[in-house]
């Protein structure tokens, strides 16, 4: 106080506004984008705010479901502010080490989120691209910890190797914890864009949403947490083992593995396996280079109908209504708040770097799921025992091959970037 | 979105009702979509670098109209409420064994808009002598994205049932986009070229059934000889033992379109 007094006379204004007392602790944002999307009315955005506090608290007292995996020691580890009780022990992991670039929320926009690239995790989809999971199934804890530990090569995230096990396994919880409230707040939205009543034009609707006192909404919000968490739940059991019999030998020659790493070429560049189409014929990345990853998509649509919207509403006959305009400056002040979207760039195979790690292991499970919200495809099995595009033999042999990228060659006599 | 447990009963009750012939009764929903006012100008898409795609020159297929502006690709499914047993005819065993298909060919997926049941083998096949890849956003069932070799195919089934038609693109070649619809029951089907449709078989009674199309989303508040469709293009429609209702020439006007 004594520093505001001394201050007083030249922040007048200053603080008038933002006072001296202490500030409100930090709230989880709403899913702006997918509220509006579903043109979602204000006292239903509070219903839903109002159930995912019921269900996950708040940033500073996080709160798990009664049925979920999630230990919740663990996520108070990482929660709230930081700060340290016992000498040598700090407590609030997330903010300390994370929320600057993935933001309170776990959407990707934390204050430094712009100045990367690419742009931190959105983590509210449950969507993570390096995994050893099959492709509808989130990470397994491995998988995240191997991300904090190791960091993702050629990007802004760094290895947290450091912390040690203990703080490792609090912000994989605490990072499983936010996906999840994220994905509970999408499905929550949809199904009440699906299943109840409400009229966007007048902003009403005589259809509440109230789980606490009603049986029917209660049991929806159990299926959607039930369902988000069977997800996580199975994960891992849904890791994809290779086939014993097709791993390369160790003791191979040198003969043999560049035989290997010539039939790995051989399907790099064929319709098969499809690679040259995006990674290019110099595997620069030269390929197909307009398509976005999920997370961009999204945006890049939301901004498509927003100007759909601004277009036909500036074009109409009649005056746009009240609400038709209200809805139309809260798209547009939600795309604003999103970052630029950015194309999702074929990976350079020759940059020296491979985000999900360079252990033939990690490229394997790449190659076989291919990279989850992103264009990269699976050419593997959708599932055990059904039958991918490539057998685990030739995806071993594309693993060779782009080993060898990596380790510094240059493109193949007579490949050049065709497609710029 | 329905739990295991109601999965469950649907399943005991798809089963039944196959294999016991009851004394249910069945009735029809038909139509005929035609596009109403000035046509929005959607250019062709731009093939990419894929000689093969650049030979086959596809047209736009997010808009399809006949000669007399038939409109094709509206989506129509019964929508039952929630926790409603809905019988389901015989034929429903044959329709359910038969793997659906969803073909890569000229640089187009054909059909653009693809049915499926929950349990039904999607075959995802590619025709073309180019690699293709075929990502479908799903929801309920979570990202599919496969690689399709030149000629090749790939087999996928879906657990749940999805709210929407969801979006199927190729990221190889992002102008070609299409739609997949999972269900748990078989009452849907997709408007035709010439703007008709009809779905057979239906239990008779009242049911609400869901109208969409890609441009508009859900068919908001047009008109049939049934009633007008809501602000989420749904009506309720009484289906009469072995009769047809049918909903005459709809008109959708221009303006519910992007």
């Amino acid at each position: 106080m004594t520093r505001c007094h001394l201050l007083l006379p030249f922040l007048t204004l200053y603080l008038a506004v933002a006072g001296c007392t202490k500030s409100d602790p930090p709230r989880f944002h709403a899913n702006r984008m997918t509220l509006l999307d579903a043109e979602i009315v204000p006292e239903h955005q509070q219903q839903i705010g109002a159930a995912l506090k019921g269900l996950f608290g708040t940033p500073d007292e996080p709160k798990v479901s009664e049925s979920s995996d999630l230990d919740i020691e663990l996520v108070e580890k990482a929660a709230g502010p930081v700060r340290s009780t016992t000498p040598g022990e700090t407590l609030g992991l997330y903010r300390q080490h994370c929320a600057h670039c993935h933001g309170i929320t776990g959407d990707g926009l934390g204050p430094t989120a712009a100045l990367l690239d690419p742009y931190p995790r959105d983590f509210r989809e449950g969507k993570f691209k390096f995994k050893s999971t099959y492709l509808k199934y989130p990470p397994t804890d491995d998988d995240l910890h191997r991300i904090l530990e190791n960091g993702i090569p050629g990007t802004a995230m760094p290895s947290f190797k450091l912390l040690g096990e203990e703080q490792l396994d609090a912000l994989v919880e605490y990072v499983k914890y936010l996906a999840q409230r994220g994905q509970v707040e999408s499905e929550l939205v949809y199904l009440i864009a699906d299943e109840l009543d409400y009229d966007p034009d007048t902003g009403t609707t005589d259809d509440p949403f109230e789980p606490a006192t009603d049986d029917d909404d209660a049991e929806l919000l159990a299926e959607v947490v039930e369902i988000v968490e069977e997800d996580w739940a199975e994960a891992e059991d849904q890791v994809v083992v290779p086939d014993a019999e097709a791993i390369p030998p160790e003791n191979r020659t040198a003969a043999q593995l560049a035989a290997s790493i010539d039939a790995g070429r051989d399907l790099f560049y064929g319709n098969k396996a499809n690679c040259v189409k995006c990674h290019g014929n110099t595997a620069y990345g030269d390929g197909q280079q307009t398509d976005y990853d999920d997370w961009n998509k999204a945006v890049v649509e939301f901004h498509e109908k927003t100007e759909v919207m601004a277009e036909k509403l500036a074009g109409a006959k009649a005056p746009p209504s009240a609400n038709e305009l209200q809805l139309l400056a809260q798209r547009q002040a939600a795309v604003e708040a999103r970052l630029k979207p950015r194309n999702a760039d074929p990976r350079n195979l020759r940059g020296g770097t491979l985000h999900g790690g360079r252990r033939p292991i990690d490229i394997y499970w790449r190659l076989h799921q291919g990279v989850t919200g992103s264009p990269m495809p699976a050419h593997g099995a959708p599932r055990p025992g059904a039958t991918g595009t490539l057998s685990d033999a030739e995806i071993w042999q594309l693993v060779d091959y782009v080993m060898a990228m990596t380790n510094g060659s240059t493109p193949p006599e007579g490949k050049t970037m065709a497609n710029r | 979105m329905s739990s295991s447990l109601s999965r469950f009963a649907l399943t005991v009750l798809f089963v039944a009702s196959c294999s016991i012939v009851t004394a249910q009764e069945w009735g029809s929903l038909k139509g005929k979509f035609v596009f109403e006012g000035d046509v929005p100008a959607i250019g062709k898409p731009d093939p990419g670098t894929d000689k093969v795609c650049i030979a086959a020159a596809p047209e736009q297929q997010k808009l399809k109209l006949g000669d007399g502006k038939e409109l094709a690709n509206v989506v129509i499914y019964l929508r039952p409420g929630r926790g409603d047993e809905l019988a389901v005819h015989p034929d429903c065993e044959k329709l359910a064994s038969e793997p659906v298909v969803l073909d890569n060919k000229t640089c187009v997926f054909v059909p653009h808009i693809t049915l499926v049941n929950t349990g039904q083998t999607l075959l995802i096949k590619n025709s073309d002598p180019t690699g293709h890849n075929t990502k479908g956003a799903l929801a309920s069932n979570g990202e599919f994205n496969y690689t399709l070799a030149a000629n090749g195919q790939q087999e996928l089934t879906f657990d749940e049932e999805e709210r929407l038609p969801m979006p199927v693109s190729c990221s190889i070649h992002p102008f070609m986009t299409g739609y997949l619809v999972v269900r748990e029951n078989p009452y849907m089907t997709v408007s035709a070229a010439d703007g008709t449709f009809e779905i057979k078989n239906i239990p008779a009674g009242e049911h609400e059934f869901q109208f969409w199309h890609e441009l508009s989303g859900y068919l908001k508040d047009v008109n049939t000889t049934s009633g007008e469709l809501d602000r989420t293009g749904r009506i309720e429609i009484e289906i009469p033992a072995n009769g047809v209702v049918d909903l005459g020439t709809i008109e959708v006007p221009a303006d519910i379109f992007e």
